[in-house]
């Protein structure tokens, strides 16, 4: 147990530091003589703002592309909320780099008209540039406020992110000052390349993979709480291997080069036929649609992803489980492959929801009993008349009448899936309760 | 706790931008070295 956290710690520590050698590697390689003649400090200092902020952004397609490898030690909510992050920060970066330049009027401010006859192209690529990385900019941080579709949003997000980048590359060219001698010409080429080749992996080369290895729906079944579940089998092919807990992205009624693909967690514990099932709640344009997919169609799985998986934890001598809502689809996988597998250990559930008829899967949860060492607390909102169980939200309170006093690290892992507001309050609780973080696990899809 | 985190690595990674640039900066303008 130690090992595997220890290893994964040194795995996430050897990406941050991959990461901030190829941020800083530009200025590095700029510092490399032979120099150009040095200039005003603000100028070289804007340079270096720039030259990293444009490797930042070239290195956001890398953070994206899914690489399961760079993934592992994190989880892919943790990928997705540094890439967030460091977005802003890289358009902080950006944005200073010509402000430097027009306070001590380097540039004059009219260099930002493109339409001028007297704008040198490398200004109008970069004014470009940062147009394209705005935009891209507001359109994350304002998807919902502004009512863009999920599906669109995406494309425009990677036609801004790729003209940001392209456009700002085309102007580290056309300003032709530290890329003065071949070998750092070189290197400008290698991050291009890698740029291009990432572009290529995710939107030609991973789709036509995709499309070699379809799956066909076997069954849409209506659940309880205004869910369906999707049973897919593999068409062609042996089917991916996954750990319960874990995610895939789907893409229905479109071809995978179409770039309309959603995350969903699997619901089913790994089948000897390749076979999976995502239960997927009705909250949106696409999820609405899940229900009109018929036995035979074609549906596309790239997965799986994802760190949320007792099979990381092999050695925790119980588990505990708290789902909100939909949040259960994770947690319903671990239980059933936990059964398959025979295991005996103590487990904890508790599920919250509206009331009784919306707690998707709960007739699994009930049958799990009888094979599982399994408690089941319900919290409902509404109850029944007569409940006596659990009311209200999965409050601290709540938590304390049921989870296990034992506080050793290591020893219980808890999982913890829901709507976001829910799953800060829990993480909240476990920690004031004394539950080691490290011992919470989350993942977090609602981050645009 | 986890966004903490991140925010915490996001901004020690902006820090070691900032120092790496003023002091290429600093050297590249002769102010320093």
């Amino acid at each position: 147990m130690i090992n595997h956290r220890l290893n994964r710690i040194f795995q996430g520590i050897f990406w941050v530091l991959v990461y901030l050698f190829l941020t800083l590697l530009p200025v590095l390689v700029m510092f490399l003589p032979p120099r150009p003649p040095g200039r005003e400090f603000i100028r070289e200092f804007s340079v270096a703002l720039g030259f990293v902020g444009l490797a930042m952004m070239a290195l956001q397609f890398a953070l994206t592309a899914r690489f399961k490898t760079i993934k592992a030690p994190y989880g892919a909510d943790v990928v997705y909320h540094f890439h967030r992050q460091i977005s802003i920060l890289a358009f902080v970066l950006i944005l200073v780099h010509p402000i430097l330049l027009f306070i001590p009027q380097i540039h004059p401010v009219s260099i930002l008209n493109i339409f001028s006859p007297d704008t040198p192209w490398r200004a109008r690529f970069a004014v470009t540039s940062l147009l394209a990385l705005s935009g891209l900019i507001v359109m994350a941080l304002w998807r919902k406020p502004l009512k863009i579709e999920y599906t669109r949003w995406r494309i425009w997000h990677g036609m801004l992110a790729t003209a940001a980048v392209a456009f700002a590359m085309l102007h580290v060219l056309g300003v032709n000052w530290y890329i003065n001698e071949p070998w750092k010409r070189l290197l400008w080429a290698g991050y291009s390349i890698f740029f291009v080749g990432l572009l290529f992996y995710t939107r030609f080369w991973k789709p036509w993979q995709l499309l070699r290895t379809p799956y066909r729906v076997r069954e849409v079944k209506a659940e309880r709480g205004g869910s369906w579940s999707l049973v897919l089998e593999p068409d062609g092919h042996a089917g991916l291997q996954f750990h319960p807990g874990q995610f895939a992205w789907i893409t229905a009624f479109n071809s995978p080069f179409k770039d309309a693909e959603h995350p969903f967690s699997f619901s089913s514990a790994p089948a000897s036929d390749g076979s999976v099932r995502f239960t997927i709640k009705e909250l949106g344009d696409f999820t609405q649609r899940i229900k009109e997919l018929k036995p035979g169609d074609k549906v596309y799985v790239d997965g799986p992803y994802g760190a949320f998986s007792i099979d990381r934890h092999p050695d925790a001598k119980e588990f505990v489980f708290i789902a909100g809502g939909v949040g259960i689809t994770p947690m319903v996988s671990m239980l059933h492959t936990l059964a398959q597998r025979n295991d005996q250990r103590p487990l904890l559930l508790i599920y919250g929801g509206r009331d009784l008829e919306s707690l998707t899967l709960i007739e699994e949860i009930e049958e799990l009993k009888n094979r599982l060492n399994l408690r089941v607390v319900y919290v409902l909102e509404n109850p029944p008349p007569g409940w006596e169980g659990e009311t209200g939200y999965i409050t601290r309170k709540v938590l304390e009448r049921w989870l296990p006093l034992e506080r050793r690290k290591d020893r219980i892992e808890i999982f913890v899936c829901g709507p976001l507001p829910m799953m800060n309050s829990v993480e909240g609780s476990l920690a004031k309760m004394g539950f080691f973080s490290g011992d919470v696990h989350s993942e977090r899809f609602d981050l645009v | 706790m986890r966004s903490r985190l991140i925010t915490a690595l996001t901004i020690s990674i902006g820090m070691v931008i900032l120092l790496v640039a003023l002091w290429f900066a600093a050297v590249q303008s002769g102010l320093w070295g």
